[in-house]
């Protein structure tokens, strides 16, 4: 009995040396949602601005007058000590675990973002799949201080964005754990995405003040060399960047129809599967790109009659050679502009020839724009939706089974 | 676990040791009084044993064909059946009905004894008793006792009567199909409850008495064959070993036979069905019966028994599978929850999904208290709220109802003492503890051990709290069977009726039991082949 009482003494002591030592009641912390990381030009200090969520102005029981979102903006010459110093002017403990993007502006990302990256990797609160973008036209705080959704919270608006841009081709904004895996740049590069600010015309349903809003908007694509922004892509480099490296996009591609001017046929890319194969033969480096597409047509604007199957097959012809057009455009921007292999061709040539990796290694860069891309595309198109003949010329064209 | 059986034999035998104390030694009476021939000299000797208690009747009257003969009925008023004494017992003597053919050769006394014995008195359960104490116990059970003057013997008539409550309706586990009748307090009742349904001679009842100043009446029952007589040996050493003044109802034997007194989890069963009782009985349990209580004792009692009810017989399979899977679930939550919303408002802010966390700081914004404090004072006033629920007359139940879900639950919320999701959290936890409530008494002390640990450490508390329970449950045996067994120790087979309940023709007639009953069955009555359940 006495033992046990001592044990249970022991025990009890215990509890007070150690506990709760790392417990933090919600309503001391902030929430920080997003984080915009700017650069004062004269004094060369991060300025960091972080938006935190006032959860009172949620609460449905004593909302405050208050607005959802407050933006605290420190200053220091880190990242870390920006944010840490945050506690100074605002009331609330950082909580870093729900930051849900990190916005960098244009001239923070042209001088490197290997101490932002740092940061973000070695921090055991904040997730790896948080979104890393830059801010094109306009500071990043100002992308960060415009919220065009419904969302009250500014960042979730623009992670719903990010999280939606796989419906369109022609934006990449990959998460920050695809950043950080490529940033090491021997093998292949980075990209992130890019948000600029639009303006936009309010109507009068909407009931706003003003009659011209901002709203934040994606715009192609940022090339990093290592980890440095060295360019942007627009969005037709954008698209054919996804359609080398990234399968996960879907949505619309238009070609310009053959038989009248301003006329466009709309294609839905369901499905695109990319194969890059790298050649060494006579110290001579060159790149097979195959592409393969599963498409259906969505929408038809001028007379062509897809039913026809002669042009049927014609259509699926003419969508392979614009998507390899677009890719070759790509392909001459990256090279002969970015000089960036954001592309992956130095992992593919590592995967292949391994040993020869090992020699070209050190000239890759100067190697890499210099290196011929053939580009192969083979476009299966599978639907035509509940349509089959156009609609002004169904009583023209008979069905030819040719 | 063999070893740790013979360890417990032993050292209860020492205990026995210690007070020596044999059942059939077991005295009414400070003082040993003998049946004297003398009826006056009884006469004296049971109003000095029953003192001045007035409800004890002594008849005396004179019978025989001269009136020549002078006896004394003695019983307790309101036990005894007056109109078959008055029928069966005081008319035949009084009548003289045949007791004028008696012969009054040889010893005279004795064999008038005899005589009225068998031919005279007509009742079914008549007792000759020769121990003055065995005597005085038969009164107080509620025969009736007659003295006869010259004999040296005594009759016990038993002719129980009184008022008892009525065989009702299930109360405490109410089920949609299946019998509706439950246990009521008599003893006989509950056994013939019982045999009811077990038309078999292997089921056996055994009695005895417990408590040195209650005498109250125990049943043992078992089936021969199925249940495993180590086991009712072990239960008849354990009821003998109860040294106690009183037996007032099942629970207090439940706590004297148990294997760890000290342990949250009860490792003793109880039902108030006889269809359960019945079950366990051909499962090979043994039922302890205690008159005064409608609930039935059955052992060895099993962790997974809490989540069977009678219910997932009747219903198909896969529907009862699922229930039982919502059973354990609910244990789970009833234990964890409010702990896990503690841990994860107070340490594991990012393991939330953000919108959930920005909510429930929203409804946190301006609570004065800590959310475990908060936790504590909210799970503290379901439980006041519960207990003073169930002790209150049921006029004045609704009343509470009201005001703890007003007063205590919206107007608290609404004044910002308590945060809306913590109310969701204790009350869902509160509702989640009925549907276990064979576990009650574990799951009312682990919330708090766990909330105190998930308080103190986050989820590595709670972690740490259900490693202590779990290594607890498996260290835990009833009557020499592991209480987490078919689990722990791992039986594939018979996992079939645990978690999940897979169809009943799986395993029929191949179970070593179900066998061996059916042979047994099968040779002893041919007739009553039919399911047990029909007449109930």
């Amino acid at each position: 009995m006495k033992k046990i009482c001592c044990l249970l003494l022991i025990i009890l002591i215990a509890f007070n040396l150690t506990g709760c030592w790392d417990s933090d009641e919600l309503n001391e912390l902030g929430i920080i949602m997003g984080i915009a990381i700017d650069k004062d030009t004269t004094s060369g200090k991060v300025i960091i601005t972080s938006e935190i969520v006032n959860p009172s102005s949620l609460s449905k029981q004593s909302p405050s007058g208050k607005s959802t979102i407050e933006y605290v903006t420190t200053d220091g010459n880190t990242v870390t000590e920006a944010i840490n110093a945050t506690t100074k002017e605002f009331d609330r403990k950082n909580l870093l675990s729900h930051i849900k993007v990190f916005v960098i502006s244009e001239e923070v990302a042209r001088c490197g973002v290997n101490d932002i990256v740092d940061f973000i990797a070695r921090s055991n609160d904040i997730r790896r799949f948080t979104s890393f973008v830059v801010a094109k036209g306009s500071s990043a705080r100002e992308i960060l201080g415009v919220n065009g959704g419904i969302d009250k919270i500014q960042a979730n608006y623009m992670s719903s964005i990010i999280k939606e841009q796989i419906t369109n081709l022609d934006v990449a904004a990959p998460n920050f754990f695809d950043f950080l895996k490529k940033m090491p740049g021997d093998r292949i590069n980075p990209v992130a995405g890019v948000f600029g600010i639009v303006m936009k015309n309010n109507l009068p349903a909407e009931q706003k003040s003003n009659s011209i809003d901002k709203v934040d908007k994606l715009i192609g694509a940022a090339a990093f060399k290592k980890d440095k922004l060295v360019g942007f892509l627009d969005y037709s480099e954008t698209r054919g960047y996804n359609f080398i490296i990234d399968d996960n996009h879907k949505g619309i591609y238009n070609i310009p129809s053959s038989k009248q001017d301003n006329k466009y046929l709309s294609i839905y890319m369901e499905k695109f599967r990319t194969k890059i194969t790298p050649f060494y033969i006579n110290a001579h480096i060159s790149y097979n790109i195959d592409v393969k597409l599963e498409a259906s047509i969505v929408q038809v604007s001028d007379a062509s009659d897809v039913s026809n199957l002669k042009e049927f097959n014609d259509l699926n012809y003419t969508v392979s050679e614009y998507v390899e057009k677009d890719i070759k455009k790509t392909l001459s921007k990256i090279q002969k502009e970015l000089k960036t292999d954001i592309l992956g061709f130095g992992g593919c040539f590592y995967r292949k020839y391994p040993k020869e990796w090992k020699i070209i290694k050190n000239q890759w860069n100067d190697l890499f724009p210099t290196v011929n891309v053939s580009v192969k595309v083979k476009t299966k198109l599978k639907r035509t939706g509940l349509l089959l003949k156009p609609l002004d010329g169904v009583k023209e064209n008979k069905i030819d089974f040719k | 676990m063999f070893n740790k059986f013979i360890n417990y034999a032993k050292y209860s035998s020492n205990l026995k040791n210690i007070k020596s104390r044999s059942k059939n030694d077991m005295k009414y009476t400070v003082e040993t009084y003998t049946i004297d021939k003398d009826i006056n000299t009884n006469i004296a000797n049971l109003k000095t044993v029953f003192g001045s208690s007035d409800d004890i009747v002594y008849r005396e009257f004179t019978f025989g064909v001269n009136k020549e003969i002078k006896a004394i009925l003695c019983f307790v008023d309101g036990l005894i059946d007056k109109a078959l004494i008055d029928e069966y017992l005081m008319k035949s003597l009084m009548l003289n009905i045949h007791i004028d053919n008696y012969d009054p050769s040889l010893d005279e006394a004795q064999n008038m004894f005899s005589h009225i014995k068998n031919f005279v008195i007509n009742t079914v359960e008549l007792e000759e008793i020769n121990n003055f104490d065995k005597g005085i116990g038969s009164i107080l059970a509620g025969n009736s006792i007659l003295f006869i003057n010259g004999c040296n013997s005594i009759l016990s008539i038993s002719a129980k009567g009184g008022k008892t409550r009525e065989v009702t309706q299930l109360e405490a586990e109410v089920s949609i199909r299946g019998p509706r009748v439950a246990f009521t307090e008599v003893l006989r009742v509950n056994t013939s409850l019982v045999r009811r349904i077990i038309k078999n001679p292997d089921l056996t009842f055994e009695s005895l008495i417990l408590g040195n100043k209650t005498h109250t009446d125990i049943t043992i029952a078992f089936i021969k064959g199925i249940a495993d007589l180590k086991v009712v040996a072990e239960v008849k050493r354990r009821l003998d070993n109860i040294h106690i003044d009183a037996i007032l109802e099942s629970g207090n034997i439940e706590q004297l036979i148990d294997d760890n007194p000290f342990s949250p989890f009860a490792t003793v069963g109880n039902s108030e069905k006889p269809e359960k009782v019945a079950s366990k009985l051909l499962e090979g349990r043994v039922a302890i019966f205690c008159n005064g209580t409608p609930f039935v004792l059955t052992v060895p009692y099993l962790l997974t028994e809490s989540i069977q009810v009678l219910d997932d017989y009747s219903s198909r399979p896969i529907s009862a599978s699922i229930i039982r899977l919502i059973r354990c679930l609910a244990f789970f939550i009833t234990i964890s929850l409010p702990a896990l919303f503690v841990a994860f408002a107070s340490y594991h802010q990012e393991m939330v999904p953000t919108v959930f966390l920005v909510a429930t700081a929203a409804s946190r914004e301006g609570v004065p208290f800590p959310v475990f404090l908060e936790a504590i004072l909210t799970e503290f006033t379901f439980q006041l709220l519960r207990e003073s629920g169930i002790r209150m007359p049921k006029a004045v139940g609704s009343a509470v109802a009201i005001v703890g879900t007003l007063v205590i639950g919206q107007a608290a919320v609404e004044a910002n003492i308590v945060s809306a999701p913590m109310v969701i959290v204790v009350a869902l936890s509160g509702v989640t503890s009925f549907i276990v409530p064979t576990l009650f008494d574990a799951v009312l002390v682990f919330r708090f051990i766990l909330l105190v640990l998930s308080g103190l450490f986050g989820l590595f508390g709670i972690a740490i709290g259900l490693l202590f329970m779990l290594t607890h449950l498996c260290y835990l045996e009833s009557f020499g069977t592991p209480f987490m067994s078919p689990f722990a120790p791992l039986n594939w087979y018979n996992l079939k009726d645990t978690i999940i309940r897979l169809s009943i023709r799986i395993g029929v007639g191949t179970d070593e039991n179900t066998a061996k009953f059916e042979s047994n069955y099968k040779s002893s009555s041919n007739n009553n082949e039919e399911s047990s359940g029909d007449e109930t």
